[in-house]
């Protein structure tokens, strides 16, 4: 088995409430879950479209915490980037592109198509895709794609898909798919959710699988049929940037309950995978055998508390 | 097994908003369907390798059906083609707009349907000739591309896209890394001003020449092209611009008639006749040649002997 992180890359620079920028730093959503992954085991893929520079803003990371390089295709000459605007309620935005035909164009051009999934995926592989739900010719490629090669999927909605509009859509993804994940603003958007209680019940109106619905810096609910948990965060007391941490819980949260089919653990495993994350600009940056150990311990430590009570 | 001649690059559909507001009607386009006009004019052993929206049929479907006989090439892969708005002002300008999206998901769209080296390593075959039109600016492109080439033996014939506003600095030497690894190339003379500065068509053959020693056609407009073979070149006129109702496209439908017409005949002139005749069918109506029947191949041929041998007298 092994566990693929795909999706567009963007380095993200970040402007801070003072107007100063800081970064650049190593983004892009299949960055970020592709280290959520990689704090628990050595079998995570990378596959992604980049720019030719990409060594010198990922290589480095990329091969001291040994990651394969192999699915990373250079097809343009920059790789992406953005500077990511915070607002006060936690919401962001970007700042102007320079050239932003070319930007999305680019955007286009480097997504993972679904005949690249043909040839990167074996049966039993797990998959982490971000997506939206405008294009559906894509995704019926891309579930037969799946179909054909037996791979399961943790869907990350794109935010900009969770709109009332897009709900049948979404709900034909979701029957095809074996795991999700939104976060709390996406739901308001989505349905109009008031509670994190009236999100809940939606979810499990419209997908029995698993999901990671993530309510910001308090963590996470996991949902499995028709229960639900709620794991709280980890670090949120030492944040110094919060930037890819819903990707990155999101894809530690795929490994996780893959690897024990335990919605609670997924949430644990998930919460201290963006814990790591939220330590510093960008994903953690070197995963030792040492770290992984400490890891795992302080998720069953934090598991064994939670099935106590 | 694909077919010889294989035509890629973008498919488009155009539609234009008069000064007066009324609205023509939608015209067939893209670089890769002009140019696959160009050969199929002349021959069935011909096909397209591009990436379309889910609406193919309902815009292309008929003139696919009459002219269109490869079992594959045309992959959907997004819910639209890529639909371009061009709305006139007075003082001739125009402005575009993506016609069923926005700017932003447009773009996306058109980046998604661009077609990907690793596409062509998949069509073609030792033996294909490859029409693709693109630019210098993405060098990446070309070091994916040159692998695939490398690894499938085929013959390829550059069009060369220029944007004003994105010629790199270095934009000669990048074209000269890129001829020096191809067989057949397409320029126009605007280009060449922009490229090269050059001031006269002769500047620019002469430019051509010290690049470039394998096949070009330089195309001058209405008037037809020079083609060119290693220090040799030859003006070649053009065929039917006295009934043009449109000349969209003509770019590449000659230019992929020139790779045709070259790699069947060897002849530079013949492929320069044979490129035109193809432009001039192109000319006669907006979008592509409608219906491509065995008459009109052959009548097309009938001319192009007789200009071939006209032009030795």
């Amino acid at each position: 088995v092994k566990y693929i992180y795909a999706g567009n890359i963007m380095s993200d620079s970040i402007q801070l409430a003072d107007g100063s920028v800081v970064g650049p730093y190593m983004g892009g959503p299949s960055v970020f879950a592709l280290a959520g992954g990689k704090l628990y085991a050595d079998n995570m893929l990378l596959v992604a479209g980049v720019g030719l520079d990409f060594d010198e803003t990922y290589g480095k990371w990329m091969d001291e915490n040994g990651l394969d390089q192999s699915q990373v295709w250079r097809m343009t000459e920059k790789t992406k980037h953005n500077i990511i605007v915070y607002n006060d309620d936690g919401s962001y935005g970007y700042r102007d592109l320079e050239n932003p035909l070319r930007y999305w164009q680019n955007f286009g051009y480097c997504e993972v198509n679904p005949d690249r999934f043909d040839m990167v995926c074996e049966e039993g592989d797990v998959v982490y895709y971000p997506y939206d739900t405008f294009n559906m010719v894509y995704w019926d490629n891309f579930f037969k794609v799946k179909e054909k090669k037996k791979f399961k999927m943790m869907w990350e909605i794109h935010a900009n898909s969770a709109i009332p509009s897009q709900l049948e859509r979404i709900k034909q993804v979701l029957k095809k798919v074996e795991m999700f994940s939104i976060n709390f603003n996406e739901m308001k958007t989505l349905m109009g959710a008031e509670t994190e209680e009236e999100a809940i019940a939606f979810i499990k109106s419209i997908f029995d699988g698993f999901t990671a619905f993530r309510v910001g810096s308090k963590g996470m609910y996991t949902i499995l049929g028709d229960k639900h948990w709620f794991i709280p965060s980890i670090n949120s007391d030492k944040a110094v940037d919060a930037t890819g941490c819903g990707n990155c819980s999101t894809g530690a949260a795929m490994y996780a309950f893959h690897a024990t089919g335990d919605p609670v653990m997924a949430g644990i495993m998930g919460n201290i995978a963006a814990g790591y994350n939220v330590l510093q600009y960008g994903p953690y940056l070197h995963f030792t055998k040492e770290e992984r150990q400490k890891a795992l311990a302080l998720a069953q430590k934090l598991y064994d508390e939670y099935t106590a009570k | 097994m694909g077919k010889k001649y294989l035509c890629s690059g973008n498919i488009m559909l155009d539609t234009v908003k008069h000064i007066d507001g009324a609205t023509g009607g939608t015209n067939l386009g893209g670089p890769a369907l002009f140019a696959y006009a160009g050969v199929k004019l002349w021959d069935d052993d011909c096909q397209l390798i591009v990436n379309v929206g889910a609406d193919f049929d309902t815009h292309y479907g008929e003139w696919m059906k009459n002219n269109y006989t490869a079992e594959s090439g045309v992959n959907v892969m997004t819910e639209f083609c890529t639909h371009h708005l061009l709305t006139y002002h007075e003082d001739g300008t125009y402005d575009w707009a993506y016609a069923n999206a926005s700017m932003k998901d447009g773009a996306i769209n058109m980046g998604m349907l661009e077609a990907k080296p690793y596409q062509f390593e998949a069509e073609c075959d030792e033996g294909s000739c490859l029409y693709y039109p693109t630019g210098v600016n993405n060098m990446a492109f070309w070091y994916a591309f040159f692998e695939a080439k490398k690894k499938k033996k085929f013959k390829y014939m550059w069009e060369i896209g220029v944007s004003p506003s994105e010629i790199a600095e270095d934009h000669i030497d990048r074209m000269k890394w890129i001829l020096s690894q191809v067989e057949m190339f397409s320029v126009n003379y605007p280009e060449c001003k922009l490229m090269f500065g050059s001031a006269t068509e002769e500047e620019a053959i002469a430019t051509i020449k010290s690049m470039f020693h394998g096949f070009t056609i330089l195309r001058v407009g209405k008037r037809g092209m020079y083609v060119i073979e290693d220090q040799n070149h030859w003006f070649i006129p053009s065929i039917n611009s006295e009934h043009a109702v449109d000349s969209t496209g003509c770019g590449n439908c000659s230019t992929g008639a020139a790779m045709y017409a070259y790699n069947e005949t060897k002849d530079p002139i013949m492929a320069g006749i044979m490129a035109n005749i193809s432009a001039g069918y192109n000319v006669l109506q907006y979008g592509p040649y409608p219906h491509f029947t065995q008459e009109v191949r052959e009548e097309a041929m009938a001319l192009a002997k007789k200009l071939r041998a006209e032009y030795d007298r």
